[in-house]
């Protein structure tokens, strides 16, 4: 028991961490494999969260997918994107009702949602994205593993 | 004989090297008595194995055995099924979850928020006024199409003169067709789009109970009147990219409503001119519109403007109105200051006799007032354990301070010169949620000349609380 019947749990503790810590701190903002959407500004995703831009460019209404505001991805995105608490809410002008996004409670989550849905738009750990779905560029940069993104990916936490 | 020494010291060596880590982590008593239960487990179920391996071999022997299909392939045939079942169900939930979204994003959507207070004023009785219920429908039948209703039950009572003081008022009720981001046309009640307070006038979004002085005399909040505009935005900063000002965001409204009517009294300002919604008692429209100015992201500045008449003779109001907001962290700073000018010469309309009739009362020359607020958000984490704090995400504390002032020139009692009235208000309010606000405030005011005599504010001081929330 101790070390010697636990180095199996630790090798695979290891192996899971390796690319998590590759990617440790890129939040990877992501949509339908089926969109036009490539590249959005940091601007215009603080507008897609907060209910201003309702639309993508062909007029479909845009989907958004949150993370409850106990997660701690949600935190981060808030600060980066909003600078703002998790649990801020937005209100369009002339509206006494919060903007209401659709809340996911895990990456895997959103990304099967995102996966399914064709206008809809989310974030996830960058280590958590695959082939279901499409990373968007922010500010015209993609998440990159080993800290290569780092200064200049606009969502790292 | 060489083998078994040789494994001997092996066993040797393999204890000694695991010794330090051994020393390092000792098991508890504990531990040791749950190794020793799962040890026995194991052995029970060794024992189990041998019996039914036993009880295989035996069964091969026998013709009818070796005919049957083996136990364990029976077991992955059956454990195939239940996966691909598995995997049916996690479809068709899925499914059923998009096409639940779907209709969701198309339905209409219910909200209500509610707003209580109780005042203590001085030289009034104190008391707790069921301020109002507000039914919110918010309709989006197609992509392009959107219905929006506010329904104001004021003091959850019957009809106005009812027994219970209350009564049942449209604040909003248009309909939109949005046809891209800078540009959709809409008809119907709208929030009049002059200045920021009254855009956002909502119990559970302000951090103060009693609206500014000039909130409710210059602009009188809520200020809704039926018309048909242009709302949009235009992000302005993500156009011109590359030039600094990312966040450079424009967004307008711009309509043509009913407008302001003659019954505008010295000590009540614009509060009884606000338009009905069926007739036009000047039969003249009002062109009015806020155009917002955001150059970054928590800094807003908005202007807006309002041309019109306000009696039949064709007597001029205009009205120009500024407003910002900064938040620089947990502060926030904001401040409006509206402006009303009359044309000299046109006569007081009142509006409370059927029809309404003209009076010889003379209009005020001009209307203006502003007001400048501090807030500052913050939090004790001591308090996490106790019941301000469990089970909520994030609480907030978030103290408040307001000065406002409002200047009514009036010609009709010349002599006594203009209303001026002038009040602190200094608030604490508690947030468990975004959305639910328990404010504390007590308020100051100053007032020279004329007596302002309204329901809410008057020229007293004393002691507010009230509770909003919207859900």
């Amino acid at each position: 028991m101790t070390v010697r019947a636990r180095w199996p749990v630790l090798l695979a503790a290891a192996l899971l961490l390796v690319p998590t810590a590759a990617w440790a701190g890129s939040i990877a903002v992501i949509v339908n494999k089926s969109s036009s959407v490539e590249a959005i500004s940091l601007a215009e995703l603080r507008r897609i969260y907060q209910g201003q831009k309702t639309r993508w460019s062909d007029g479909a209404t845009i989907m958004v997918v949150n993370r409850s505001a106990a997660s701690a991805i949600r935190a981060a995105f808030y600060r980066l994107v909003h600078n703002a608490d998790p649990e801020q809410e937005f209100y369009q002008k002339g509206s006494p009702i919060p903007f209401k996004t659709i809340t996911q409670e895990s990456d895997i989550a959103t990304r099967r949602l995102v996966s399914r849905m064709p206008n809809a738009i989310g974030y996830v750990g960058a280590e958590q994205v695959d082939d279901t779905v499409k990373i968007v560029a922010i500010d015209g940069v993609r998440p990159a593993p080993d800290l290569q993104d780092a200064g200049v990916y606009p969502l790292r936490w | 004989m060489w083998r078994g020494l040789a494994l001997l010291a092996a066993c040797v060596l393999s204890e000694a090297i695991a010794a330090p880590a051994a020393l390092a982590e000792l098991p508890t008593a504990e531990e040791v008595a749950q190794l020793k239960e799962e040890l026995r487990h194991m052995q029970d179920a060794m024992r189990q194995m041998q019996a039914e391996l036993q009880t295989l071999k035996a069964q091969q022997q026998t013709p009818a055995a070796r005919t049957a299909l083996p136990e364990p392939v029976a077991e992955r045939g059956s454990l195939t099924e239940r996966v691909e079942t598995l995997e049916e169900s996690v479809k068709a939930s899925e499914e059923g979850q998009d096409s639940l979204l779907k209709r969701l994003d198309e339905m209409v959507e219910l909200d209500v928020y509610t707003a209580s207070v109780f005042s203590n004023l001085t030289d009034k009785d104190a008391k707790f006024d069921a301020l109002h219920v507000e039914l919110l429908a918010d309709a989006h039948p197609t992509d392009r199409l959107r219905g929006f209703t506010q329904i104001r039950f004021s003091r959850l009572g019957t009809i106005e003169a009812g027994a219970k003081q209350g009564d049942i008022e449209v604040h909003q009720a248009w309909l939109e067709y949005a046809i891209n981001d800078y540009f959709n046309p809409r008809l119907g009640v709208v929030l009049v789009p002059f200045g920021k307070y009254n855009q956002e006038n909502f119990d559970h979004v302000q951090e103060l109970t009693l609206r500014p002085v000039m909130a409710l005399r210059v602009v009188p909040t809520t200020w809704a009147e039926p018309g048909f505009g242009f709302t949009g935005h235009a992000p302005l900063g993500e156009q011109l990219g590359g030039i600094g000002l990312k966040d450079f965001l424009l967004d307008y409204q711009l309509f043509l409503t009913t407008g302001l009517s003659a019954d505008i009294r010295d000590h009540r300002g614009l509060r009884d001119a606000r338009a009905e919604y069926e007739t036009d008692t000047n039969n003249n429209k009002a062109t009015v519109g806020r155009l917002g100015i955001k150059p970054m992201r928590d800094l807003e500045v908005g202007l807006s403007g309002y041309l019109g008449e306000y009696d039949t003779l064709g007597h001029h109001i205009n009205g120009f109105d500024v407003d910002s907001k900064l938040t620089i962290g947990p502060f926030d700073l904001l401040g409006e200051y509206a402006l009303f000018d009359l044309q000299e010469g046109g006569f007081r309309l009142d509006n409370s006799t059927s029809p309404p009739s003209i009076t010889t009362a003379i209009v005020p020359e001009s209307l203006r007032g502003g007001y400048l607020e501090a807030h500052y958000r913050f939090w004790f984490d001591f308090l996490n354990d106790t019941f301000l704090g469990r089970k909520f995400q994030n609480p907030t504390f978030t103290a408040a301070l307001r000065y406002d002032q409002v200047r009514i020139d009036d010609d009709s009692d010349a002599g006594s010169g203009p209303i001026v009235h002038r009040g602190w208000t200094f608030g604490l309010n508690y947030r468990p949620i975004p959305t639910w606000v328990l404010k504390f405030e007590y308020i100051v005011n100053d007032e020279k000349t004329e007596a302002i005599n309204t329901r809410d504010v008057d020229d007293r001081d004393g002691f507010v609380m009230s509770m909003a929330a919207a859900f």
